[in-house]
This record gives structure tokens, C-alpha cells and sequence, in this order.
């Protein structure tokens, strides 16, 4: 193999190095126990989505379907006046 | 044949004719690393906020007006205390407030501090405040997005809020949350439920809705039930339903980038193909060389093969390797936009890394075979033709 090539595979596995040791420091626990905090604290698991005032914030409780909007859900309250 | 010589022959073709891969591994890049980018804030997100199911409360009753969700009384709350099974009843007060200067809105979250629960909650979060003195005022924790907004605007300690009486009321603001929280509390203002009832004009036995838990799982559908019977007029969420919806969460954007992905994937390939369909002279000239000087065709293949895949391994890996940095070190400027939206306050989310290796290892093999078959395939048309032939 020739010069170039192994500097460019050392490169290659210099990254792969960078994101690995990135991975493994990552504080997973201390952004587990913030986020459930925040949500025990105020019962909110909505993510902040950074939309207009007369948009909804909330992903739940949303009757549209997310994959195919064109599509209507069901919603419980159909069937109450049912019974 | 797999020799050291073969590597230094292999090695020294593709340095030799790096001008003409360049182009090739660069276009790669570009489409690797933005589907990699793609995909990995979707995983993020997506991974982040199922790790929050486990606090989150297992139902949540709304009132309906007109098929729209109003304020609920908060003697349903009461109601829901006396079905066998039901626990943890937590009247929640939240609603949005317009800063209509600057086109921007914030979320006003009420939290009863009184609760032992909250206390210890609110304790944990802004571990440097005292406790005591957030609660004996008008005071409220915001969210590091509407901090950095106020700050702009030049309310650095306090706002004045403008209630639907008309009145002004003034909080201060007492803390920030971490960044940590920025995925969720990016535009939320905490304050005590009364506070909040004034700011959004609700009288004292309303709350926006009830959350609360049951202890049973298996009781689910029964206390569903159960509820549902309370009122005709009350909408209830399950966890299960956001559960739902947080696995599809973004699925349609993924989605999207990658059937745009596979469209562009062919394109490439059909341009390679024609590319070296068209076997330029130098190119037919040296498999021409190369079976003359005695390779067989089954070697100039293993030579084109690992040329090629050669190319395909260095441009996935800087491909990849660029989208996680881009994403999970630079938390991915320009692209969170698409997930996050950009039209109310910044948020400043630091992704959590997740790499799904099922999803990688497929974008790898849509993306190798296709490739390795439209350079394969013109040259064994040519390494079949005669030597002599090849090289005119």
C-alpha cells in the first residue's frame, strides 16, 4: 500500500476513534434524570417545537395522523354518543 | 493474486487517477452525510423522548367544547379519585402566552409547589435557588430559549405580564434551566398554578386538564372505560397513544429523505453506469494491457471490484463520520430546523448520540450495490472482449 493510502486510512480511523470516544464520555445518565425531572415536575413531555402561536406545540393529543395526514383517526368521543 | 504487490498496484491505479474519483467520493459524501444527519436527530429525538415515558402520567383527561379541548373543571379531579385503581391525580395548568411585539410565544407551565412531589422536583432542577424565597413571591424558573429572548429584549430579571383583565402582573425571574432540558423546556416559563391561572384567565376551579396514573397495568382499558362514562364531553389520552406517536415521530420525515435518497442513489448509478459504459480509451486500454500482460478477466475484476469498494468505504465513513460530528457535537445547525422548526424561539437542543446500526448498515448496502454493479458490469464487457481489441 502506499504512502497516501495509509495516511488516509489513518485519518479514517482517527475519526472513527473521535466518535467513539464521544459516544462512551456522553452523559447519558445526567440527560436521562434532567429530562425526566422536567416532565415529573410539570407532567410535559412535549417536545418545544419552535412553531407560530396558532400552531399546535403538542404532538399529542393530535387527531391528525403524523405519516398520512390526509388520513382521519378515530377518536374515543365517536363512540360515546354511540352508547 | 491478493498479494502486497496487487495492494501497491491497487493502491498506486487509484491514487494515480484521484483527479477522476474525486468527483465520484465527494457527490457520495454529500448524499451519505446529509441522510446520516437526517437520520441520526431523528433517532435522538425520538430515543430521548421515549426515555421520559417512564414519568410521564399514564392518563390525561381533557374537557371538549364544541369537539375543542377548554378548561376543565377541577372537581373532575375529585370524580377520578373515587374509581378503585386510580392514582397520583395531578391538575395541570399550561397554555401558551403571545409576546406580540416580536411575534414570539412562550409556554406557561403552573406547578403546584405545595405538593411534595414538586418540591422535591423543583429542588433537584435549580439545586443553587432557595426554595423558599421562589415561593414566597411572584417568581418563575424559564426555559434557557426564553432567557436568551428576554435578555434580547431587555427584561433581564423580570417580565410584565399583561393577564386578560387587563392588568399587569410582574415575575421575576428566579432561574434558567439546564441545557439538558432544552429538548422540552426550551420556551417554558414555571410558576406557581395560581400565577399561571391569572396570567391565562382562568378562574380557580379550572386547570387545562387532569393527569393521573393507574397503578395496574392491566386495569388500563378498564379505567379508560370507567372515565370515558364519567362525561359525555372529556377526551382521554393514554400513554399508549403517545407512545404511538412518538414511534412514528418523524418516520415521515426520515422518510422522505430517504426515498429522496434512493431517487438520487439511481440517478448515480445511471451516470456511472453510462460512464463507464461508454469506456473511455485510456480506461478499455489498460484492461487491455493488463489481460495482455497475461491477468485474467477474473482478476481484472477483483482489481475493479476493490477499486471500487475501496471508494465506497472511504466515502461512507467520512460520510457518516461527518454527519455525527455535525449532528451530535455541533448539534446539527441548520438541519434541526426542519425538525425543530424555526419560527418562534432558538433552541439551542444538544442531541444525544445515537447511532442505530440496522439503518446505517442498510443505507451502506442500498447505497454499495448499485454502485459496485454499474462499474462492474461495463468492465467485464470489456475485460471479455479480446486484448487486442480492447486496446485499439
Amino acid at each position: 500500500m502506499i504512502k497516501p493510502f495509509l495516511s488516509l486510512f489513518l485519518v479514517l480511523f482517527l475519526l472513527l476513534v473521535v466518535i467513539l470516544v464521544h459516544s462512551i464520555n456522553y452523559n447519558y445518565t445526567l440527560e436521562k434524570k434532567s429530562l425526566n425531572e422536567i416532565v415529573a415536575l410539570t407532567s410535559t413531555a412535549s417536545l418545544a417545537l419552535s412553531v407560530g402561536y396558532d400552531k399546535s406545540r403538542e404532538i399529542k393529543g393530535s387527531r391528525s395522523n403524523i405519516i398520512y395526514p390526509e388520513l382521519s383517526t378515530t377518536s374515543p368521543m365517536e363512540f360515546v354518543y354511540a352508547q | 493474486m491478493l498479494n502486497n504487490s496487487f495492494f501497491y498496484f491497487l493502491t498506486l491505479q487509484l491514487y494515480k487517477e484521484k483527479s477522476k474519483h474525486l468527483a465520484v467520493v465527494l457527490l457520495s459524501l454529500v448524499v451519505i452525510f446529509l441522510l446520516s444527519s437526517v437520520l441520526f436527530i431523528s433517532s435522538s429525538l425520538r430515543y430521548s423522548l421515549f426515555e421520559t415515558l417512564e414519568a410521564q402520567p399514564d392518563f390525561v383527561v381533557t374537557k371538549l367544547k364544541a369537539g375543542e379541548p377548554s378548561t376543565t373543571p377541577i372537581d373532575w379531579s375529585d370524580e377520578l379519585l373515587e374509581i378503585y385503581g386510580v392514582s397520583k391525580i395531578t391538575p395541570r395548568v399550561y397554555g401558551r402566552y403571545f409576546f406580540k411585539s416580536k411575534d414570539k410565544s412562550f409556554l406557561i407551565v403552573g406547578v403546584d409547589f405545595l405538593e411534595e412531589q414538586s418540591h422535591k422536583g423543583i429542588e433537584n432542577l435549580i439545586s443553587k435557588t432557595d426554595i423558599k424565597s421562589f415561593l414566597s413571591g411572584n417568581n418563575m424558573i424559564v426555559g434557557e430559549g426564553v432567557k436568551k429572548f428576554l435578555e434580547e429584549n431587555y427584561y433581564k430579571d423580570s417580565y410584565q405580564f399583561l393577564t386578560p383583565k387587563g392588568e399587569f402582573k410582574k415575575v421575576d425571574i428566579i432561574s434558567t434551566l439546564t441545557t439538558k432540558t432544552n429538548l422540552i423546556s426550551n420556551d417554558m416559563m414555571i410558576m406557581p398554578q395560581e400565577l399561571a391561572q391569572e396570567i391565562l384567565g382562568y378562574s380557580q376551579d379550572e386547570v387545562t386538564d387532569i393527569a393521573f396514573n393507574v397503578i395496574n397495568p392491566d386495569e388500563w382499558q378498564n379505567i379508560n372505560n370507567k372515565v370515558l362514562e364519567l362525561h359525555y364531553d372529556l377526551r382521554i389520552i393514554s400513554k399508549d397513544e403517545i407512545k404511538k406517536s412518538y414511534q412514528n415521530l418523524y418516520n415521515y420525515k426520515g422518510g422522505l429523505f430517504l426515498s429522496l435518497f434512493i431517487v438520487l442513489l439511481l440517478t448515480f448509478s445511471l451516470i456511472l453506469y453510462q460512464r463507464y459504459n461508454m469506456v473511455y480509451s485510456t480506461e478499455r486500454r489498460n484492461i487491455g494491457l493488463l489481460r495482455a500482460v497475461g491477468w485474467s478477466i477474473n482478476d481484472i475484476l477483483k482489481l475493479k471490484f476493490l477499486e471500487t469498494i475501496s471508494l465506497v468505504i472511504i466515502s461512507f465513513v467520512l460520510g457518516v463520520a461527518l454527519a455525527y460530528i455535525y449532528t451530535f457535537i455541533f448539534d446539527a445547525p441548520l438541519l434541526k430546523a426542519i425538525f425543530l422548526g424555526a419560527e418562534n424561539l432558538e433552541n439551542g437542543v444538544a442531541f444525544r448520540p445515537v447511532i442505530e446500526m440496522g439503518v446505517l448498515s442498510s443505507i451502506f448496502f442500498i447505497y454499495a450495490i448499485p454502485f459496485i454493479a454499474s462499474v462492474l458490469i461495463p468492465v467485464w464487457r470489456v475485460a471479455i472482449t479480446d486484448a487486442k481489441e480492447a486496446m485499439l
